[in-house]
Order: structure tokens, then sequence, then C-alpha cells
């Protein structure tokens, strides 16, 4: 059976919005699923679009899913849907709108040194300048470019004697 | 039968008109005259009155210019003793006068004399306490001045110091906000968009780094 930890949905989204939307567009196809006609290949391009359906039946085969089968793949959606509500979240601002690339890098990084998926929450403030505040389970720190600079300018403005 | 009639009235009713016609001639004649005889009364009259009237005026003249000439007379009297009182009335206060003027020069002579002994002498006495009173003043004015600048430096010149020195360092401190305010907006316009995608990628890596050194992820 699965392991429930195991199930990494990084493929299919990493930012709050995205997991919700894919939650959403997964309870569709399991509304469908115990319907005579129930097409799962075709069910999944409507929803996810065909480059995502292929990674959801790599998932489904990594895990061992009968494909024909409804109330297996029934029983794998809920798990899904119940690893996405319990995933992790941290809110990042970012200096600019974080491309797909980043998002994902992000994602990615969090996977490799976590050992865990973490959803973004992105927000944006273009005074960074650059890098990112990160908060994560009421802890926050401020890394970005904005905060370096202001440190620099405070250390040049202290270290210049004033007239009197 | 009317015929005969006619040639008896007609001639008759003729007759009876000129008779009256001779009636009333007559009679107007009467009344003219009595009436011219009127007129020559009354012409008769009217002469009479107008020398009656004549009479009057002229008596009525005389008398006035008679009175005139007796009020004449006495104004001419009144007037002349009246100048002769006023005349001596005159001589009299003139004297009176005089004599007063005389004893009031006499009087402001000792007066003014008396007055100026004893002004002199409240003067010099004034000059010689005045004196001593300035004296006094501008030593208690001079001290005064003294306490008053040696507590101005004690307190109030050290507060103020102070406070300048507060202000000033209050002013650096806004100063140094609003430049570096500046300096982050100019180098937030100009080093975010300069800055490539892929080293926003890898500063953003580094902050996930730096948050994980520093336990946000435990």
């Amino acid at each position: 059976m699965t392991n429930m930890g195991e199930l990494i949905l990084s493929d299919f989204f990493t930012t709050k919005s995205q997991a919700n939307n894919f939650s959403a567009r997964l309870s569709a196809i399991m509304e469908k699923i115990f319907e005579l006609d129930f097409n799962l290949e075709k069910n999944l391009q409507e929803q996810f679009g065909n480059k995502k359906k292929d990674k959801f039946i790599s998932l489904l085969t990594e895990n061992e899913i009968p494909l024909e089968s409804s109330s297996h793949l029934n029983k794998f959606f809920g798990q899904i849907q119940e690893t996405v509500s319990a995933l992790p979240l941290a809110s990042l601002t970012f200096a600019i709108e974080p491309t797909e690339q980043i998002l994902k890098s992000v994602s990615d990084w969090f996977l490799l040194n976590l050992k865990k998926q973490v959803l973004i929450e992105p927000e944006i403030d273009p005074s960074l300048i650059a890098g990112a505040v990160v908060a994560f389970q009421g802890k926050r720190l401020d890394s970005s470019i904005r905060s370096v600079f202001e440190q620099i300018c405070a250390n040049i403005f202290q270290s210049t004697p004033v007239k009197q | 039968m009317l015929m005969i009639f006619l040639s008896v009235v007609i001639p008759t009713a003729n007759l009876m008109i000129l008779l009256f016609l001779i009636y009333r001639s007559w009679q107007v004649q009467k009344e003219k005259k009595f009436l011219e005889e009127r007129v020559n009364e009354l012409t008769k009259k009217e002469a009479s009155i107008d020398s009656d009237y004549h009479k009057i005026i002229d008596n009525s003249l005389s008398t006035e210019r008679n009175i005139l000439n007796d009020a004449t007379k006495e104004a001419n009297s009144i007037l002349t003793n009246t100048q002769y009182v006023s005349n001596s009335l005159k001589e009299a206060i003139d004297k009176v006068l005089l004599k007063m003027i005389q004893d009031a020069q006499q009087q402001a002579i000792v007066s003014s004399n008396d007055i100026m002994v004893k002004h002199k002498s409240t003067l010099s006495q004034l000059s010689g306490k005045s004196l001593e009173n300035f004296q006094n003043i501008s030593k208690q004015f001079e001290l005064d001045m003294q306490k008053q600048m040696s507590g101005y430096r004690e307190t109030l010149l050290f507060n103020l110091q102070k406070e300048i020195a507060d202000y000033k360092q209050q002013k650096i401190k806004e100063s140094d906000k609003i430049v570096n305010k500046i300096i982050a907006e100019v180098a937030q316009s100009v080093l975010n968009k300069s800055i490539p995608l892929e080293d926003q990628q890898n500063l953003i890596i580094e902050s996930l780094e730096k948050s994980q050194k520093e336990g946000i992820f435990d």
C-alpha cells in the first residue's frame, strides 16, 4: 500500500492557490469515478492537461494503483486530498513576480532540504530589491537585499562623524 | 256780427295800450328825477367826507411830529446824563484796579522770593538724596544682573545647549532616514530591474538557506 508520507505532488502544484485548484479538479474527477462510462485518462486530460495527465498516470503506476479499479482509484484520490490538506505552508515575499521556474526551484529546495513538500504562499514587495522574506509556522526572517542594504547604509551613517 | 265786434274791440284795445305806455313813461321820468337828486346829495356828502379825512390826517401828522420832537429831546437828555455817570464810574474802577495791580505785584514779589528760597533748599536736599538713591539702585541692579547672569549660565544655558544637541541629533537621525529612504528607492528602481532572473532565483534560494540556518524551519 502506498505510504502517504512519500507522496510527492510538487509536479502538480507548488503554491497554495495551485494546490486548491488541483484539489478542486481532483474532486470533480472523483464525482465521476463510479460512472459506467468513466474514462480516467479522458478525465485527467480534461482537468489537468496532457502533460500533467501523463505525470498523474506515472504517479498511479508508481504507487501500484490499478487504473481500471474505480474503488482503488477513489481511495488513492482521497489519500491525495488528505495529503494536500496536510501540507505545511510557507509564506515567501519576493521582490519580483515569481516565475514557475522560481516557484519550482523553491519547492524543490524544500523537498531536498526539509525532506517534505511545502506549499508556498507568495507575496510581492518590490522594495525588497532581491532575495526573500521567509515566514514559516510563526517564525519570520527578512534576508532580502533590502535588509542588507539598510544595514550597510546604517553602518555608513554611524561611522561618518557629524560636524558639531 | 263778428266784424262789428272786432271793429269795436280792436280800437279800444289799442287805445288802452297807448294809455298804459303813456302812464309808464311818466313814471320813468319821475323815477329818473328822483335818482338824479339822490346822486347830487351823495356827491355833496362825499366831498364833505373827503374834506374831513384830510383834516384828520393833517392833525395826526402834526401830533406825530410833536411826539417825535419830544422823544428826541428826552433821549438826548438821558444820553447826556448816562455819559456823565459812566465817565465817573470808569474813573473809579480804574483807580481800584490800579490799586489792586500794585498790591498784587507787591505780593507776588514777596511770594516768589519765598518760593525761590524754599525751592532752592528743597532742590539741594533732593539732589543729595537722589544721587544717593541712584547709587544704591544701580548697585542693586548690578547685583541682580550678576545673579541672573550666573543663574542663566548655570541652568538656562546648560539646558539650552542640551536641547540644541538633542535637536541636532534628532535632525541628523531624520535626515539619515530620509537619505536612506531615497537611496533605497533609487536602488529599488535601478537594481530591481537590472538584476537578472537567475540571480533573483539564486538570491531567493540563499534567503531560504539563511532562514534554515537561523532555525526558521525547525
